[in-house]
């Protein structure tokens, strides 16, 4: 058995341990006949029980140096970092590119050979055209006029979340 | 938790979701003092546990709102600071590096047992300042929080298994560097 599978072995015994012996105690008969022969698993055994004892005390509580509740009252009395307002705008911002994304998509549907020429100059390509059942050009035109009003309007709420 | 204390805290929590200031301030008097010792093991520094309890109790009190009144708070609290001290921790390794700051008495005082203790805490301190930020967070909310592995991972997002294999790892960093002296 290797030395590698020992040590795995000994970490998996190790909860609850207060003593080298204890732990040699919990493990199977393969794991403590290797220990009897390898003394550097033996040393890595005292070693793992001796800082298993160390890890327990990081519990200890010490003694806060002050009270925090008055800084802590006084922080949540100022206004909200920018953070938020950050997020919110990221937001604002991921919803205004959908908006107008869809727009030039919707763009596609209407009968407009300049515009086709101009979605392929600049892109390289051309977009599929939409073949959604009961979509008609004129509700297309409508649901592009909507997303650009509304991608303006998010755009005008991110201006003032500034 | 007994059922009393699970009452109280619900009624606490309600009362500062309603914004009560006496509330919300036994809220932060009550758990001040344990998440400070979390973020001074986690930052290995008091001024930045300091500011990390802050931080904490400004997030966790501002989205109170959203805190599902009955259920329990502390695990919540140690849930932001434990986020909000790896964001720290990640921000200080962009900075030049700083030493780490131990909050420990002069250990050329007290008695020579507590002198020994001190010193013993203070060396297993720098060894475990020097493991990754989500190794060390794992050491310290299992050994510092008592937490289980299950609890550990719901914390930082991870796989039980997952966090096993990280604290198997980080107790043999911490065996290797820290040798018979522990």
């Amino acid at each position: 058995m290797s030395c590698e599978s020992v040590r795995e072995c000994l970490q998996e015994n190790l909860e609850g341990t207060r003593h080298p012996l204890e732990l040699a105690a919990r493990l199977p008969d393969w794991a403590q006949r290797h220990l009897e022969g390898c003394p550097a698993c033996r040393e890595a055994s005292w070693q793992l029980v001796s800082l298993e004892c160390s890890l327990r005390r990081l519990n200890e509580m010490s003694p806060m140096p002050v009270d925090l509740t008055a800084g802590v009252m006084a922080a949540l009395q100022r206004p909200e970092p920018v953070v938020a307002a950050s997020r919110e705008r990221f937001w604002m911002r991921a919803a205004a590119v959908l908006l107008v994304s869809l727009c030039l998509y919707a763009s596609t549907y209407v009968s407009f050979p300049p515009l086709q020429a101009g979605w392929q100059l600049v892109s390289g390509w051309s977009l599929p055209r939409l073949e959604l059942p009961g979509l008609s050009e004129s509700l297309a035109l409508v649901g592009a006029a909507v997303c650009l009003v509304g991608a303006a309007a998010l755009n005008w709420r991110w201006s003032g979340a500034h | 938790m007994s059922p009393a204390h699970q009452r109280d805290e619900r009624a606490l929590v309600l009362a500062a979701q309603r914004g009560e200031q006496p509330a919300l301030e036994e809220i932060v008097r009550l758990h001040q003092a344990s998440l400070w010792r979390l973020g001074s093991r986690l930052l290995g520094s008091p001024s930045e546990a300091q500011d990390l309890v802050q931080e904490t109790f400004v997030a966790a009190l501002r989205g109170l709102e959203r805190f599902q009144a009955g259920r329990p708070l502390r695990p919540w609290l140690v849930t932001i600071a434990t986020r909000l001290g790896l964001n720290m921790l990640r921000t200080r390794r962009r900075r030049p590096s700083e030493p780490l700051e131990e909050d420990l008495p002069d250990p050329s005082s007290g008695p020579e047992g507590e002198v020994e203790r001190r010193l013993e805490l203070e060396n297993l301190m720098a060894a475990v300042g020097t493991l990754e930020a989500v190794p060390r967070a794992i050491v310290v909310l299992h050994y510092c929080e008592e937490m289980s592995c299950a609890e550990v991972g719901a914390v930082l997002e991870m796989t039980e298994s997952a966090v096993k294999v990280a604290l198997f790892r980080a107790r043999e960093r911490l065996r290797t560097r820290l040798g018979g002296s522990s």
